[in-house]
């Protein structure tokens, strides 16, 4: 909220004014959470960056070049070269663009699921939500990470394998939180009076409840698209995510944990390059993803708790 | 109490069998069977593949399939024969426990420790510079990924420190170099400083969490009205945390920290590929890696067990500590 400064005339007060819309409110509040916007700035500049290299570089994402293998940075190379002399710096870019892919798909594609599941056990109720959160139960005590290992063995590291098992086994969680929103909202008075003048059920879910988990929903899916490249890196550093030639983060680390103790590079010493950056953007995409999550939890609803 | 632990108990039957019959049919399911790739050798006759069906228990319909698989589980303790090692599963796991039991309790215990009084010195001087400091850093753990951490970990303590007194050793569990006659301390020491870059790593998630956890909490309780009478009446703020407070802030920590363990496990699996540690996590991932059938499903079912009943023994846990809760 603006501060007020004197007392205006009432005359003086434009409720169609931006800042006093729900939106607006919420991006001043968010525009006071320092981490947040830092988080977006980060973000924004990853975007960017993953975009727009590929466009304006002199490399490909497999130009090799076999006597520059293993370069330290240089001004030819600003973050040095791979094993094969392929740029790192572009190749970075080509993993921001795969990993960002594949985990804001993904964590929509679970989060659709679970909104799904969530908002029909929580509407419905009965035997069916009974035998939904059983399921979700059952499915919650298998352990998530050693499942996605052998899914992704099995179904290959195909980008859109990789989403397809992400979006499979990431929206139990969602689902019991927009469960639980759904069922203190069909509570409420408003929704009771839909029912009183008989609404149908589908006009209640969509127009009356699904708005009101709109701000839960948003933040949910900022916070699990940092969960998602985590994962995904982490799958990719076994070999069994998204597989080279196409380049993402996790895989190029992978290949450079074999280099890591020793390798024929210019100048000598371990090539510290090949290791370092890739983690960093994995590092600093997580970070400005739950930094910006938060802000946003704050900003929406500073009442909410996940 | 005893009740509701054995109600607890037969509520679990349904559930251990749903788990395994999903567990058993994801992997089932899956295409590839490495048997069929033996057929690929001329030798290799339809006999020997019934044998080795028989062997490895993978012929016959699903259901028969899994319950035989099951009934050997519960009645022999038999989990079928591992295909590239040649051990019998139950063995392999119950050899490769212990050492990411060990791993994951000092990693639980070094978190602990950090993240108590850490979480307690944060909530105190709420909103302080410390306090920012120690969200940033909390914000940072939680984003960093594992793998990344443990690689330039041994980067640093492993090549760049190497030669000086600060290197520490890049994986496994010993050194190699032993032979006869050295002495007990000097085998304890090694074996210890082999643990500090692991037990880090995998003790870096609940370090974070756990930190920001007991923050949250306190400042919640340091709001409630028993704290203030507490305050009224002059006692001390040392004594106001540390006698008071803190013990509303550590029930609920007792439960997180039982549910922490299958998650340790499954970080483990992360953690000793890294350091080459020969525990459960490089037995999953071999497993994995191999399509290695009998077991990918016994060390899967071995973590499904671990999680059920480290969520049992957080509610029965959580009963025993808090005197308020009462279960009918």
């Amino acid at each position: 909220m603006p501060e007020v400064t004197s007392i205006k005339k009432s005359t003086e007060f434009d409720l169609s004014k931006e800042e006093y819309s729900y939106w607006g409110v919420v991006w001043n509040r968010f525009r006071r959470h320092r981490m947040a916007v830092f988080g977006l700035v980060i973000l924004t500049i990853i975007v960017l960056f993953s975009i727009i290299t590929p466009l304006i570089s002199h490399y490909e994402f497999d130009t090799m070049s076999l006597e520059d293998r293993f370069s330290p940075p240089s001004s030819q190379f600003l973050l040095g070269t791979d094993e094969l002399g392929r740029d790192v710096l572009v190749r970075l870019a080509y993993g921001g663009r795969v990993s960002l892919f594949v985990a804001i798909v993904a964590s929509i594609s679970s989060l659709i699921i679970g909104a799904i599941i969530g908002g029909i056990s929580g509407f419905f109720g009965g035997w069916l939500d009974n035998f939904l959160m059983r399921l979700v139960d059952v499915l919650l005590s298998i352990p998530t990470f050693p499942l996605l290992m052998i899914l992704a063995m099995y179904f290959g590291g195909s980008l859109w394998n990789i989403i397809l098992i992400f979006a499979i086994l990431g929206w139990m969680g969602e689902s019991r939180l927009i469960r639980g929103y759904f069922l203190s909202i069909k509570e409420t008075e408003f929704v009771e009076a839909a029912f009183a003048i008989g609404a149908s059920s589908r006009r209640i879910i969509f127009r009356h409840i699904m708005p009101n988990t709109l701000a839960v929903l948003l933040v949910s899916v900022t916070l699990s698209v940092g969960g998602v490249i985590l994962f995904e890196a982490a799958l990719s550093y076994l070999g069994l995510g998204i597989q080279p030639p196409t380049p993402s983060w996790g895989n190029m680390l992978q290949r450079s944990m074999e280099y890591i103790l020793g390798a024929p590079t210019k100048g000598g010493g371990p090539p510290w390059w090949l290791t370092f950056y890739p983690g960093l953007m994995i590092f600093l995409t997580a970070l400005s993803v739950n930094f910006l999550g938060d802000g946003l939890r704050d900003a929406l609803d500073p009442r909410m708790k996940m | 109490m005893r009740d509701y632990v054995i109600r607890r108990l037969i509520q679990l039957v349904p559930l251990i069998i749903i788990v395994s019959v999903l567990i058993y049919g994801i992997i089932d399911l899956a295409p590839g069977d490495p048997l069929e790739q033996l057929l690929l050798d001329p030798d290799f006759t339809m006999e020997d593949l019934a044998r080795l069906e028989q062997i490895y228990g993978v012929g016959g319909p699903f259901p028969e399939r899994w319950a035989k698989w099951f009934w050997r589980l519960i009645r022999y303790q038999d989990l079928g024969v591992a295909r590239f090692h040649p051990y019998p599963v139950w063995d392999l796991i119950v050899e490769r426990v212990p050492i990411t039991l060990r791993l994951s309790i000092l990693a639980m215990s070094v978190s602990l420790l950090v993240a108590v009084p850490l979480g307690i010195f944060s909530a105190k001087r709420q909103y302080s510079s410390w306090d920012n400091f120690f969200t940033g850093l909390a914000f940072m753990g939680r984003s960093m990924p594992t793998f990344w951490f443990g690689i330039m970990l041994i980067l640093i303590f492993g090549i760049y420190l190497g030669g000086t007194p600060l290197e520490l050793p890049m994986g496994n569990l010993t050194s190699i170099i032993f032979t006869e006659g050295v002495p007990w301390i000097t085998l304890q020491l090694d074996a210890a400083k082999h643990l500090i870059l692991p037990v880090l790593v995998l003790g870096l998630a609940g370090m974070t969490g756990w930190t920001r956890y007991v923050r949250s909490t306190l400042l919640e309780v340091l709001r409630m009205d028993y704290i203030r009478t507490a305050r009224a009446k002059g006692l001390s703020e040392r004594v106001v945390i540390w006698k008071h407070a803190i013990r509303n802030v550590l029930i609920p920590l007792i439960t997180l920290v039982a549910l922490a363990l299958p998650g340790l496990f499954a970080g483990a699996i992360i953690t000793e590929t890294i350091f080459a540690i020969p525990g459960m996590g490089r037995l999953i991932f071999s497993a994995v890696i191999s399509k290695d059938f009998s077991l990918a499903v016994g060390a899967l079912t071995f973590l499904c067990f671990l999680t059920i009943a480290s969520n049992l023994l957080a509610d029965i846990l959580y009963a025993v500590v808090d005197p308020r809760v009462r279960y009918r």
